[in-house]
């Protein structure tokens, strides 16, 4: 086969998103995303611990933290099969809720937080049409994947004011998942029949990493902020799968085929590093800007390499994502009671694969966002936009919506 | 590895603790921020701690100079009215400083207009006008008391501590006043 199944893909690397450049990245919050992510040096909020928990020193009253989120994606075909129409795939889901706990120990600021994440969303509808063993497209063959099931991280962790203006910080992170079906249904379209099924159930659990974080505050308003993520037990996956092969001709792949029922594999998460820069010009002005890089060239799958091997892929590359920010409110004129920022922001969202014939596979995300404070706390909005190439003339249209609730108590 | 994990956090939350010094920006309070500062000198306020907020509130203008609507602080948070010069004022003229009390005042209302701010300018400037006819009196006072007319000179400070009753000054010179004039009166007696 000379293509890759793109479920194939995001399942397998989904199950090791754990940073925040995650496989189709998923952040923490309304308002960070509004800025495109660029949150490492910002932080101040109780999703602070999912981006760098160093930054839960500032806050001074507890915080509940809610984040909804809706993906949808919109599938481009080449030319030659624009008979078909473009598949859409959506879903909503809460994706995040945390927990800050702020109080002082020796003088000092100390937080204590907890948090739930949805780090991958599963969910995936997609119609595939298959090439045929001698490399030509042939249309007569269609498959239709979908998968539904989540990865959580569920995370506790702690911030100090080891200085005045630097603090530290720290989350262990514990991972647990399930796939709650992951099925294909090929069939031959001129005939009708189908001649592929595949049914698959998995439970992701036992992945654990630790986070740690630190913040300084520098002269003339700027900030900075770094956070690593160093990973301490592989993730285990354990998948139950039936499949009823019926045209082994043409369904050859081995992610179709060679996966025994019962089969359990480990996953070993990569670590990932992060450093942040924002200045506060002023009350009304915040610019960010964040680079991370994602140990993805560590990434190892007991069992799976031979996939990759056969599907063409070459090897698997470090992702280095650039997040850029900015949060500017409106003039007190116009909102004087409240204050309402308006946010935009920009990342790179690269997929950690070389193709033989690419030299990677990479997404440019375009974000803005606003909110409003009101006397309880804050709610924000924020929505994504980009355009992902996966080659073999195939493009994924990613569209995001975000909305958050933070409450004060 | 847990355990592992367990024990590398704990050593670096016991290097941090004991390394670094315990020292703060102001020890007094315990706060590192400008606006934790703040909040406690308006608590200082609530309760009439004038000088604790005045020590507070200038300790912030070290780093927010500037009074204005929706100050913030972290995060989505903001003080909706960030006031620490006119509430310096409102300390000052509560400790009869009103010379401070007005130049605070005017630079707040210079750059954030308050009715609060309006209405204690207008207490200080009152006081100030009393402050001027008090001194008006004491000079008179002064002078008589300088001349030994000691009558008008306690006359004269007596409407000073009409105006001013904590003029301690002009107390003393009445006291001096009566005593002379007491001595007089015994003087003249004994004749």
């Amino acid at each position: 086969m000379k293509r890759i199944s793109t479920l194939t893909i995001i399942i397998l690397f989904g199950s090791s998103s754990l940073f925040c450049g995650n496989i189709g990245f998923i952040g923490a919050g309304a308002r960070s995303s509004g800025m495109g992510g660029a949150f490492v040096a910002i932080a101040d909020d109780a999703t602070s611990i999912f981006w760098n928990p160093a930054g839960l020193t500032h806050l001074l009253e507890k915080e509940v933290s809610i984040v909804g989120r809706f993906d949808n994606s919109i599938w481009d075909f080449p030319s030659s099969l624009a008979v078909l129409t473009p598949n859409t795939a959506g879903s909503f889901s809460l994706n995040f809720a945390s927990f800050a706990y702020p109080t002082k120990i020796f003088k000092r600021n100390f937080t204590a937080a907890l948090s739930i994440a949805s780090i991958y969303d599963f969910n995936f509808n997609d119609k595939i049409f298959r090439v045929d063993p001698g490399g030509t497209v042939n249309i007569n063959y269609l498959i239709e994947e979908e998968a539904k099931g989540k990865l959580y991280q569920i995370s506790s962790g702690f911030a100090y004011e080891i200085l005045p203006d630097v603090s530290f910080g720290t989350a262990f992170n514990w991972h647990y998942g399930r796939i709650n079906g992951v099925n294909k249904n090929g069939k031959n379209i001129l005939t009708g029949d189908a001649t592929l099924k595949v049914t698959e159930n998995d439970t992701l659990k036992g992945g654990s990493s630790i986070s740690f974080g630190v913040f300084a505050n520098l002269p003339y308003k700027w900030h900075i902020g770094g956070v690593a993520k160093i990973k301490i037990d592989d993730m285990e996956w354990n998948g139950e799968k039936e499949t009823t092969n019926l045209d082994p001709k043409v369904w050859t792949d081995d992610d179709y085929i060679n996966r025994k029922s019962g089969s359990s594999n480990k996953n070993s998460f990569p670590n990932s590093f992060g450093l942040g820069v924002s200045f506060t010009p002023s009350d009304y002005i915040i610019v960010a800007a964040d680079y991370s890089i994602i140990k993805w060239s560590q990434y190892k799958i007991d069992g799976w390499e031979p996939v990759y091997e056969s599907s063409g892929v070459k090897k698997f590359v470090d992702a280095n994502q650039v997040h850029i920010g900015f949060e500017y409110l409106l003039p007190r004129s116009f909102i004087n009671e409240y204050p309402m920022p308006i946010r935009l922001g920009v990342y790179t969202d690269p997929f950690p694969i070389q193709y033989e014939n690419k030299t990677g596979i990479s997404a440019t995300f375009f974000t803005i966002g606003s909110g409003l404070v009101l006397d309880f706390g804050q709610i924000d909005l924020s929505i994504e936009y980009g355009t992902r190439d996966w080659g073999f003339s195939r493009s994924e249209n990613i569209f995001r919506l975000i909305s958050s609730i933070i409450v004060k108590t | 590895m847990k355990f592992l994990s367990s024990i590398i956090i704990t050593i670096i939350v016991s290097i941090s603790i004991s390394v670094f010094p315990q020292e703060i920006k102001k020890e007094e309070t315990g706060f590192t921020t400008w606006y934790e500062i703040y909040y406690e000198a308006e608590e200082y306020i609530k309760i009439g701690r004038w000088q604790d907020a005045i020590d507070n509130l200038h300790l912030v203008l070290v780093k927010q100079q500037k009074d204005r609507r929706n100050a913030r602080t972290y995060g989505m948070n903001f003080i909706k009215e960030f006031t620490p010069n006119r509430n310096l004022g409102i300390c000052y003229y509560h400790i009869s400083d009103f010379e401070f009390a007005r130049k605070y005042l005017e630079i707040h209302l210079r750059q954030f207009l308050t009715d609060s701010g309006k209405e204690y300018l207008e207490k200080v400037n009152i006081e100030l006008e009393k402050e001027v006819k008090a001194n008006e009196h004491f000079e008179k006072g002064r002078s008589y008391y300088e001349k030994r007319e000691y009558v008008l000179s306690i006359k004269e400070m007596e409407e000073v501590l009409k105006i001013r009753p904590d003029y301690n000054v002009a107390k003393k010179y009445i006291e001096k006043a009566k005593s002379i004039m007491e001595i007089k009166n015994k003087i003249k007696i004994k004749k």
